[in-house]
């Protein structure tokens, strides 16, 4: 039909590359009929992870943003198999990378989080949460305003843009104590990530950036809030403090927090243009060479293959978006009506007769070597079998016991999986559900630990071990599997408390792995 | 916002402001004064009328019930939808938000707005033609949804020649649009499942010559997408009858063969769910086992080579399922 009504290239011309991403490519382009400048990401939708639906939904949601505070959403298209979607280019760059010559002052934040804050109000007076604030997710336009990205949704949107490599959405680092437990959040959640977001642009860092991501997984849920220390005024150390508070509900809102002093106080927007100057002229001096190489190291190190790979809890929640699309929607679905059916199309009734035509000169290419689909071993596959690796593949067989029944019962040996699916299956915050899950029940080890407890066992080894029976293919390997099931918990009842033991010493080993580096 | 609160309109005051603004949009010269009054008008009354609906989670049913009644004696939901293209962009939002509040509406057992548009079809093909408008095709299209999970108003789309209309907005939008409108054609195949079989085991032929144009069509997601919603039509319970109907005809199992071999492993892999269906039935007909049977050897090489690297223990019991199945023919 209409085909190249649909064509992007139609409206827009695809510059410079930008960026990359784990979802995909994003492009410095302009709009062909207003000479407008524009950012372009481009997913390719035969390797992406998701469901189409999901980024549609997030479409839906992003098309209903119009704020000067929120990177606006143009439009999407679709190129063969690569999805375009258009969005506001800001060329002062991230907050992340203007922080690369240096720390902000004082000064600069206050208005950088005044700015935030007024995108936060209109995000939550629209009822939408962004979850993902941190510098790298805020923006600065030419002129200097502070635009918030990655947006809405973002633990939709980048849940699904990001769900084909770790792009660390999520890493824990900006997670409230709430979220990681689970125990139910709202709007609140945003401040304590601003909060934190306010840390790392005094301090570079947000807290705890020196740790595991898993270490902080349980740190921030037990310890007492972080505060700004150092050489801060009043008013910006009592700002912080009050956005992390442990209670959501000490949180003041978006529009509290406006009235503040430490906001009060800041200046003009335009004044963050000497932000973008300064990064300019760093870049200039050839700051940014030293920067290639730290920024290689620094983005690979989630990127692939290394020890956060394995571990990957900025995904863990993306989990349960990965399994869905691989392993449930697609080959569960219709499968298991079928199934549940009972009737094995054994009642289907037959037709008439006929002859089967010339079905076989047509294809007589079927057979030929060339013509079969690609053997697997791409980098895009090999990924894929890394990232379900251990505790992420969690959340992939909590959300199947709810889809199949049956299925779970032959590879979970833990029921309480079907409780939490049931809770979060329906809300908003599905996928972070799994994740926070475990968290939770891992920091409630931690706080008891002095109890012997089988939580680790049941709730993280048993269900790690289940998640492999789908990915093995012999009935031996299966077997061999629960032998493992049942050793662990063998060991567990003769030696109280073992299991957690063990997967501290891995914890501790990963992050030495690290500090080795 | 305590400021904004001059004196309290009451509900019939709010529906009538805003029905007589609507046609105010076409007075005076495009861009002028009167016009632009006019938008300040609707955009005005509609955040009051979404003010008395949310209330500050409170709404006063009191309230909530003159409200109704007054926008259905005013046909306000249908003016809503046909002019909420020329409404400012929250204004837009504020419809949609207004309307599927109102649809959710209940007493007792009784869905007040939804009995209401049971009579007023109009407004249904109006937030379908929606797609039209890219502007408002995301607004009109939440509505859509809103009201596609009824029965009663789901079971109006699909009689409808409108219905059919699915597929043209489906190939002509943005990616967006287009993924929206086919989420709502799937909304309305997928929800009632009893009217909907009904409906296709009576309309099959006409149904399936405008879906197979979908499974055909150029447009990746179009093609993947109506593929994945065949299979789950086929395997669908309730649609045992068109099941079995559709697994006798040679012309879709050659095209579900062909599309096994489509250069997008996620096409080749739906349209495998598919294919399934026709190898696992006991009672081939003649005609779908006499093609199997002449392709026998190929399709036991091609499938034992198809998508190894899954990790998936029921697709790979599946596949050797067929295999078995294609090996005894």
């Amino acid at each position: 039909m209409d085909a190249h009504h649909q064509d992007p290239e139609e409206f827009y011309v695809k510059q410079d590359r930008i960026g990359k991403g784990s979802f995909g490519e994003v492009y410095k382009g302009y709009d062909k009929r207003t000479q407008k400048t524009v950012a372009i990401k481009i997913i390719d939708l035969e390797s992406a992870e998701d469901e189409i639906e999901d980024i549609q939904q997030e479409i839906q949601i992003l098309s209903q943003l119009d704020s000067p505070h929120v990177t606006k959403y143009h439009g999407s298209y679709l190129k063969g198999s690569n999805l375009w979607i258009v969005m506001e280019y800001c060329s002062g760059g991230s907050c992340s990378d203007l922080m690369k010559p240096g720390v902000f002052r004082e000064e600069y934040i206050a208005i950088i989080v005044r700015e935030l804050l007024r995108g936060l109000e209109y995000l939550h007076s629209e009822g939408k949460l962004h979850r993902d604030i941190k510098a790298a997710n805020i923006l600065l336009s030419a002129g200097g305003e502070v635009k918030l990205a990655d947006f809405g949704v973002s633990g939709q949107l980048s849940g699904t843009l990001s769900a084909k490599k770790n792009t660390f959405v999520g890493t824990p680092y900006w997670m409230s104590p709430e979220v990681i437990k689970q125990s139910g959040y709202d709007h609140k959640a945003d401040i304590w990530s601003l909060g934190i977001t306010a840390i790392e642009l005094a301090k570079g860092e947000p807290p705890y950036a020196e740790l595991h991501p898993m270490k902080v997984l349980f740190l921030i849920p037990k310890n007492p809030p972080p505060i700004l220390d150092g050489n801060f005024s009043k008013p910006f150390r009592e700002f912080v403090s009050y956005c992390l508070q442990r209670d959501p509900r000490d949180r003041p809102s978006a529009r509290d927090l406006l009235k503040h002093k430490f906001i009060r106080m800041a200046k003009k927007t335009n004044y963050l243009t000497e932000l973008i100057e300064r990064h300019e002229r760093w870049k200039a001096e050839g700051g940014d060479r030293q920067d290639e190489e730290d920024h290689h190291s620094a983005s690979d190190l989630p990127a692939s293959g290394d020890p956060e790979d394995l571990w990957d809890f900025g995904t863990v929640r993306h989990a349960a978006t990965v399994g869905r699309s691989q392993n449930q929607i697609q080959v569960s679905g219709p499968p298991l009506t079928w199934e549940n059916n009972g009737t094995r199309r054994s009642d289907a009734s037959s037709g008439s007769s006929g002859s089967g035509g010339s079905y076989m000169s047509t294809n007589s290419s079927i057979t030929v070597k060339g013509e079969l689909p690609p053997l697997p071993g791409s980098p895009a596959s090999a990924r894929r079998v890394d990232q379900q690796a251990t505790v992420r593949h969690m959340p992939d067989t909590v959300n199947a016991n709810s889809r199949n029944s049956h299925h779970a019962v032959q590879r979970q040996p833990s029921d309480e999986y079907d409780d939490y699916d049931d809770q979060y299956s329906d809300s908003y915050t599905t996928r972070s559900g799994s994740t926070a899950q475990l968290s939770e029940k891992l920091a409630q080890v931690q706080l008891e630990d002095d109890l012997p407890d089988t939580t680790m066992l049941d709730s993280v080894i048993l269900p790690a071990i289940a998640s492999l029976f789908p990915r093995v293919s012999s009935q031996e390997a299966r077997v061999a599997l629960s032998a493992l099931q049942r050793a662990f918990t063998d060991a567990e009842r003769i030696i109280p408390g073992v299991t957690m033991e063990l997967v501290n010493e891995i914890v501790d080993s990963v992050e030495h792995v690290e500090d080795d580096r | 916002m305590n400021f904004f609160k001059t004196k309290q309109r009451t509900p019939p005051d709010l529906v009538r402001g805003l029905r007589d603004a609507i046609p105010r949009l076409d007075h005076g010269a495009p861009g002028g004064e009167s016009r632009r009054k006019a938008n300040e008008d609707i955009s005005k009354n509609l955040q009051q009328i979404k003010a008395i609906l949310y209330g500050d989670g409170d709404p006063l049913p009191e309230l909530v019930a003159q409200l109704a009644q007054e926008t259905y004696n005013t046909d306000l939901l249908h003016h809503l939808v046909v002019n909420v293209a020329r409404f400012e962009f929250e204004a837009r939002k504020d419809v949609v938000q207004i309307f599927n509040n109102l649809l959710r509406r209940q007493i007792g057992t009784r869905w007040p707005t939804v009995e209401y548009l049971t009579g007023k079809h109009e407004v249904i093909f109006a937030a379908l033609a929606g797609y039209e408008n890219e502007e408002v095709a995301l607004n009109t299209g939440m509505i859509l949804k809103e009201m596609l999970r009824h029965e009663q108003l789901s079971k109006v789309l699909l009689y409808s020649d409108q219905f059919y209309k699915f597929p043209h907005y489906i190939e002509t939008t943005t990616f967006g649009i287009s993924c929206d409108a086919f989420a709502n054609l799937k909304e309305t195949l997928t929800r009632h499942k009893p009217m909907v079989a009904e409906y296709l085991d009576k309309n099959y032929d006409r149904f399936f010559s405008s879906f197979t144009t979908l499974i055909l069509s150029n447009n990746y997601v179009t093609k993947r997408q109506s593929l994945k919603l065949l299979g789950e039509i086929l395997l669908d319970r309730a649609n045992f009858n068109v099941m079995t109907k559709y697994i006798a005809n040679e012309a879709n199992l050659k095209m579900m063969m062909n599309l096994l071999r489509d250069k997008s492993k996620n096409i080749q892999f739906e349209a495998f769910h598919v294919f399934k269906v026709f190898v696992a039935n006991p009672k081939k007909p003649p005609q779908i086992e006499t093609i199997l049977r002449r392709n026998k050897d190929k399709l036991l090489v091609f499938l034992k080579n198809f998508h190894n690297d899954k990790e998936d223990e029921q697709f790979s019991d599946e596949k050797q399922f067929l295999i078995v199945q294609i090996q005894g023919l």
